[in-house]
């Protein structure tokens, strides 16, 4: 890594920087890494965190199920929001954890894992992680409640 | 087009593809036999593709520089693993490819998009 950095000149393409995309330029070609692809590793390295519910306040939960019984909608993109620079990327997440666990702690381990796998993965800077707790999960809330009267 | 076409068409040279073409071909085979990816995307509208007489090469289109060679992109859906590495091993592997096929003169800059990531198994996340 350290050598194709030295070998490289990091440069973003217009077409990249107008998408928000992550590039790395060098005389033998561009590599190109997706504000997608970075949305969905910071997304993934949140749901590996022990305590990690969901992503996504109630309203994005709510309507991300509705566009994915349609086939339109991505689980995995819902609750994250990423800035990609050159070599930077700045994450806003929103969590959902389960009841009883420590929010600080589960909140620094959910940064430090995305931290470390969007670096690892696509080579980037992480300059923040900003994390929203906005719900708490209890394990009876799935569970439909019978009727009160028949 | 699903990813197993890409790869018969990918396999399956035709005997008067132009210099373009089997620079295309040639890329996208070495490609999609590089560890760590799933598959090649040729976009939502099938932008990027490169057209034969009888054949479609999904997610790979080669351009014509003024120096004479062909700059090559491919765009593809990779495994969730350090992705620069994994562009320097696929440039790697289409410059030896390119250089057994005896177009080694053609070929140029070779540019990456990596358009999306997948689960291990090959789904989407």
């Amino acid at each position: 890594m350290a050598e194709e950095k030295t070998a490289s000149s990091l440069a973003k393409t217009p077409a990249a920087a107008a998408k928000g995309d992550s590039t790395l330029q060098s005389e033998h070609g561009t590599t190109t890494i997706a504000e997608l692809v970075v949305t969905k590793v910071a997304s993934i390295a949140a749901h590996e965190v022990p305590g990690v519910y969901a992503l996504g306040g109630g309203t994005t939960r709510a309507l991300g199920a509705v566009t994915q019984r349609v086939g339109i909608g991505d689980e995995r993109t819902q609750g994250v929001a990423v800035e990609v620079g050159e070599r930077e990327a700045a994450v806003d997440l929103t969590l959902v954890i389960e009841y009883g666990e420590s929010i600080p702690q589960v909140s620094t381990r959910v940064r430090e894992n995305i931290i470390r796998r969007i670096e690892g993965i696509c080579g980037l800077t992480v300059t923040e992680v900003n994390v929203t707790v906005n719900d708490l999960y209890f394990p009876g809330d799935e569970v439909p409640q019978s009727a009160r009267v028949e | 087009m699903g990813e197993g076409t890409f790869e018969r068409a990918a396999a399956a040279p035709s005997p008067a593809a132009s210099e373009r073409v089997e620079l295309a071909r040639l890329a996208l085979r070495q490609a999609l036999s590089a560890e760590g990816i799933v598959r090649a995307d040729a976009g939502p509208l099938g932008t990027w593709m490169t057209l034969d007489r009888h054949e479609r090469l999904g997610g790979v289109t080669a351009a014509a520089l003024s120096d004479g060679r062909y700059s090559v992109t491919l765009h593809l859906v990779a495994r969730v693993v350090p992705l620069h590495p994994l562009a320097d091993r696929i440039r790697a592997q289409i410059e030896r490819g390119a250089a057994r096929a005896g177009l080694e003169q053609a070929l140029g800059p070779i540019d990456i998009v990596f358009d999306d990531v997948a689960a291990p198994t090959g789904a989407a996340v």
